[in-house]
């Protein structure tokens, strides 16, 4: 996982400016080559196409028929038509509209509050001088570098009475020491001279936090809630050993079952219902697919977030 | 302000991690750390006690980590100055978007995908197969494991990497360009001298991090896929630890290797960072 | 007549319980509230009576007396009888831990076979499922947090090595409500073969439910007779080498067709008379893996996946063997007896299928080989201590669970109810859409009705498959430490097995000499083969059966 720490400087002056004339001719000077282009394209679709076939293939195994399929070994890149049986099969039952509900309130609660935490950690440890600031940035790096055992942190939980609760969920993860380090250089970056100018004001450290820093950050801070959001969706580790009831499973855990239990009933049982049932690959990727449309809705409006992020001002070399 | 975050991380890390304990005891889950036998420094033998499959297996970590380091760590980045040098916004967003999907799946389903497309009777080899030609061993080949390993880990993430780097560039000043263009500057040189220096910082930081992540080389992605090439290729810390630690419940084995790899990490980081010192940058933290 | 002797153990482990003195700054993490106290052990008990039910539909072909050998059914009875009278419950809701080798089912509000069975048991199940490749850290996790609900599967090792001080310190001693006559307030219990049992005795109590297996788990391999018969192939292989060219005659990699998913290391094993892990010799436990059989059968096993008869995707995390046979993509296959009938149910629409299994010949020819016989038993469920107020209750509700096919409980239990769940066509039981998904309560691994041969829709299927148990049972090879408890071995042999198992996948693909064997296994031998193999032969002799 990786997150960035620039040093971006939100509100100094620049330098050096040129009018929007300017601005065109410019770029025509700086036109790329054709072969510089050529060689870009090539690569960038070679990236796509690699990710864009195996894809096609989940989707087209999803549609897929039983027979179809085991006569292709599982796994096809073109379906032989378009059959939802697998995702009527996953999505009957209740079982996976549930973990949906579950998956999405987790995701939600848990990046809110993990961005809240995580940021006025961050901000704290950004002003040197600031009472505690080192050995607490020692409390973060370290937490990096030493991880504590499965049963240590389960019997943890269950002290503090969080077993099969919602918040055994969100607390032990609530804080990413990587997550911490990325957004405190962020705003190490951020000059002192606009935080000087707003405790003159008469603003205190929370004010400082929310009216000035916030929104100067919203670029790392969308992405960094973008990393917590989808370790949320992804987490399915603590929801086994944390809840007792798998009606209240995320998605993700529902999924490992479809997806790593390979027999679809075991030797002893008795099923002539081949006929009623999809194939196994063909549910393995419809459930799979299920669990990735959200992500794939939400992440757009995201994207927006940090790519028009473009603030004024020199950039510290 | 800081308050929250660091209870929660003293109560959840810190706490838990006094019970690395069990590294000194033999821990039984139904007798608890208190009540399970003290053993003192037995559990750390199987770092010591010369076992060739140990240290096959340190050796296996330390090389992937060094492939990793230098192949997948750079990918990301030049492909979001590919990207990000795209004129077109809509072509930009949905190279974009393709890219980062793969981060999704699971390594069951990555393994299971690159198993199907290029295994020995997968798409690939059933064609070859077909048209008479000579079948590609590259799923079960011991020699190509790591180039396997490799493209797996820059298939699945590389893609989702390159946000943080484009979130990066897009902090660039636009005007900075056009400061350089009038002054004369090729584009190779705005690379240099603009694009890089806007992202030198961001790197360092994450490289030194990755260093502190460096013996995890890829458990489940791994364990997968032993049976096919074997583990004189394929076992690592983490895998040799399981096989032979975790499947007999040797709990105190595996928070042994997890105390002895903190340090390790802790070493390398603080190292990293002085290092870091040296050229001029602030790394993760400053003295 | 213990069945596992380590009085010497828990006496020292109980020595050092007050031991380690970090006392301080522990509070939440010594969670692990009651001290390890074992419960006050009496003597070794009998096992629990074997008495089978009767009153229960005729079989078409009977098995064995000692339940070894199941009874051949060729279509459910028309007329289930009733085995449980009384509601077994006692209203309160029973907790359970279980795993499922198959997805999670509709939560009870959403799933009419679980609130039809709670209906029947008179207690509502608040069941837990976990996928089995969790299983060990789930149960680990619980047993830490002194969690343990009412029934568990109590996972066979290597999940748990030391279950005996394991369920001395949590489980209950059953011994007073099973052992012997006791068990007859219980018929369907009753009617579990005594073998089975061992599977939850420790230092002579009983402490476990079992999940009945027998012979049935047995693994053979499984032969393509319609894609045989087409090609006018029809003798069965004597020796190795008639095998070997059979794999030849039937490879086409051209059309993706290999002989086999797997190089049939088992097979040619028992073609070798290689002992079932372990076996007694009259003094001594002998161990499968210096057997001097082993290199001769991984040479042979080699040497088929060299020639390329072997399906090259056959040690990859995707193969599907199931899938291969079914299709005819391979013409061989290993697998248990159990999959008889699955194969045709998943398989049977196409034109002709017909599988059949191969008896075992010598490796050189001119006699038999000898069958690995499986466990009793799939493994065991406990009954926590805390629930002694009620397992009067537990037992009858496990009593319910293990009604022998045939009856009606037995129906209630797997499939549902009739109609919703599960419809009786032409003698087969075929769940609906919503049955499959909804009947996977993983309850069946808590305790389980003793094995039938079913193979509806076939009779001639159902026919060949008990003529090649009995063929094979007779001389078949058991796993002679059965169940047997060795500290050394809880402690290693699951090691001991990846470490050969990852030596066998590299010989048969080629990556390291047939030599190596020798020395891995001479290496292990003194390591922990030799302790294991003495503690195992004098569990074996201290359990009487040697």
């Amino acid at each position: 996982m990786t997150t960035t720490a620039t040093r971006v400087e939100p509100a100094a002056e620049t330098t050096n400016t040129a009018g929007p004339g300017r601005r065109r001719k410019s770029s025509r000077l700086n036109r790329p080559g054709v072969p510089e282009s050529l060689l870009k394209l090539v690569i960038l679709g070679f990236a796509v196409l690699v990710v864009v076939v195996p894809f096609l293939g989940i989707v087209s195994t999803s549609l897929s028929s039983k027979e179809h399929l085991d006569a292709e070994g599982g796994f096809v890149l073109w379906p032989d038509a378009v059959n939802l049986e697998a995702y009527r099969s996953v999505l009957s039952g209740g079982v996976v509209t549930r973990a949906l509900v579950v998956s999405v309130g987790v995701t939600v609660v848990g990046t809110l509050l993990s961005l809240l935490v995580t940021s006025m950690l961050a901000y704290a440890l950004s002003r040197p001088g600031s009472f505690g600031s080192r050995p607490a940035l020692l409390v973060v790096l370290l937490s990096l570098l030493f991880s504590p055992g499965l049963l240590p942190v389960y019997l943890t939980v269950r002290g503090l009475g969080l077993i099969d609760t919602f918040a055994a969920l969100v607390l032990p993860v609530l804080v990413s020491g990587f997550n911490v380090i990325v957004l405190r250089s962020f705003f190490m970056g951020i000059p002192a001279e606009v935080l000087e100018s707003a405790r003159v004001d008469g603003a205190g450290d929370w004010q400082t936090f929310t009216r000035i820093v916030a929104p100067l950050s919203k670029a790392v801070l969308a992405v960094v809630g973008l990393f917590y959001g989808v370790g949320y969706w992804n987490a399915f580790f603590g929801a086994l050993i944390y809840l007792n009831d798998q009606s209240r499973w995320p998605l993700t855990l529902v999924l490992r079952t479809y997806v790593l239990n390979n027999t679809q009933l075991s030797a002893g049982d008795l099923s002539a219902g081949a006929e009623s049932l999809p194939a196994q690959p063909a549910l393995q990727m419809a459930m799979l697919l299920v669990s990735i449309v959200p992500i794939l809705i939400v992440y757009p409006f995201l994207q927006r977030h940090f790519t028009k992020g473009v603030i004024t001002g020199a950039v510290k070399g | 302000m800081a308050v929250p975050g660091i209870t929660a991380l003293l109560l959840f890390h810190y706490l838990p991690l006094l019970g690395n304990v069990i590294a000194f005891e033999d821990y039984q889950p139904f007798l608890g750390i208190l009540g399970s036998e003290w053993v003192g420094l037995e559990k750390f033998s199987i770092l010591v006690n010369g076992d060739p499959a140990f240290v096959n297996a340190v050796k296996n970590t330390l090389v992937l980590t060094l492939v990793q380091v230098i192949f997948v760590f750079p990918a990301p980045i030049m492909l979001a100055l590919m990207i990000n040098s795209l004129l077109s916004d809509r072509l930009r967003r949905v190279v974009q978007n393709v890219l980062y999907l793969p981060h999704f799946l699971s390594w069951v389903v990555v393994v299971a995908i690159f198993q199907q497309l290029l295994g020995g009777s997968g798409l690939l080899n059933s064609f070859l197969r077909s048209r008479g030609a000579e079948t590609l061993d590259i799923i079960g080949n011991p020699d190509l494991f790591i180039g396997l390993l490799t493209s797996q880990v820059v298939w699945k993430d590389s893609g989702w990497a390159t946000i943080l780097f484009l979130a990066a560039l897009s902090q660039v000043d636009q005007s900075l360009y056009e400061a350089s263009a009038i002054d004369g500057a090729s584009r190779s040189r705005q690379l240099w001298h603009v694009t890089l220096p806007a992202l030198k910082g961001v790197i360092i930081l994450l490289l030194i991090l990755r260093l502190g992540d460096s013996l995890n080389v890829g458990f489940e992605q791994i364990i997968l896929q032993q049976k096919a090439v074997g583990s004189e290729a394929s076992e690592v810390i983490d895998t040799y630890v399981f096989n032979y630690g975790i499947l007999g419940s040797d709990w105190g084995t595996s928070a042994a290797v997890g105390l002895v790899k903190g340090v390790i990490a802790t070493i390398l980081v603080v190292g990293a960072n002085k290092v870091a010192h040296v050229f001029g940058e602030d790394g993760v933290y400053r003295s | 007549m213990t069945a596992h002797d380590h009085r010497l153990d828990r006496r020292r482990f109980l020595g050092l319980a007050g031991g380690a003195g970090l006392a301080l700054g522990m509070g939440p993490l010594a969670g692990c509230g009651r001290p390890a106290s074992p419960q006050d052990l009496g003597p070794p008990v009998a096992a629990p009576t074997y008495r089978p039910r009767t009153g229960l539909p005729e079989p078409d072909i009977a098995g064995t007396s000692d339940g070894v050998i199941p009874s051949s059914y060729f279509s459910y009875p028309a007329d289930p009888v009733r085995t449980v009278s009384a509601t077994p419950g006692d209203g309160r809701p029973v907790t359970i831990l279980t795993e499922t080798f198959s997805s999670i089912p509709p939560a009870v509000d959403r799933n009419s076979v679980w609130s039809n069975l709670n209906a029947r048991l008179g207690s509502p199940l608040q069941i837990q499922i976990v996928p089995q490749s969790d299983f060990g850290v789930k149960y680990a996790t619980t047993v830490a947090g002194d969690a343990l609900p009412d029934m568990f599967f109590a996972s066979p090792t290597p999940d748990f090595p030391r279950t005996p001080e394991l369920m001395a310190a949590r489980a209950l001693d059953l011994s007073d409500h099973l052992a012997g006559d006791a068990i007859l307030d219980y018929p369907n219990l009753a009617n579990i073969p005594t073998a089975c049992w061992d599977v939850g005795r420790f230092d002579g109590r009983i402490y476990g439910l079992p999940s009945p297996r027998g012979a049935v788990s047995s693994g053979i391999v499984y032969r393509r007779d319609d894609l045989l018969r087409a090609r006018g192939i029809t003798e069965e292989p004597q020796s190795f080498a008639d095998f070997r060219a059979l794999c030849a005659e039937v490879t086409d990699p051209r059309s993706s067709t290999w002989a086999l998913t797997s190089p049939a290391l088992q097979f040619i094993r028992n073609m070798l008379d290689i002992p079932n892990f372990w076996r007694w010799d009259g003094s001594a436990m002998q161990s499968w893996w210096t057997d001097p059989g082993q290199e001769q059968a991984l040479d042979a096993a080699r040497g088929l996946f060299a020639d390329g008869f072997v399906n090259p995707d056959a040690f990859t995390a995707s193969a599907s063997p199931k899938t291969w046979f079914g299709t005819g993509k391979a013409y061989f296959t290993a697998d248990a007896f159990t999959a008889w009938p699955s194969y045709y149910a998943s398989y049977g629409d196409t034109e002709g299928f017909a599988v059949e299994g191969y008896e075992i010949p010598a490796f050189d020819g001119g006699g038999k080989g000898t069958l690995w016989l499986s466990f009793p038993s799939f493994g065991f469920s406990a009954i926590s201590q805390d629930a002694a107020d009620r397992v009067e209750a537990l037992l009858r509700i496990a009593d319910y669970l293990a009604a022998p096919f045939g009856s009606v409980e037995y129906l209630a239990a797997k499939y549902g109810v009739e109609g919703p769940d599960f419809a009786i066509k032409d003698g087969n039981i075929v769940p609906t859409k919503s049955g499959t998904a909804a009947a996977q309560l993983g309850l069946k691994y808590l305790v389980d009705a003793p094995q039938v041969n079913f193979v509806p829709g076939d009779a001639d299927a159902a026919r060949a498959c008990d003529r090649l148990l009995r063929e094979l049972v007779p001389r078949a090879t058991a796993n002679d430490a059965v169940y047997l408890y060795s500290r050394t071995a809880a402690d290693r042999f699951a090691q001991s097995q990846t470490r050969f198992t990852a030596l066998e996948t590299d010989i048969m693909q080629g990556r390291k000499p047939v030599s190596a064997w020798r020395e891995e296994a001479d290496a292990w031998w003194k390591r922990y083969g030799r302790q294991m193999s003495e503690e195992l032969g004098q569990a074996y002799v201290d359990a009487g059966r040697g």
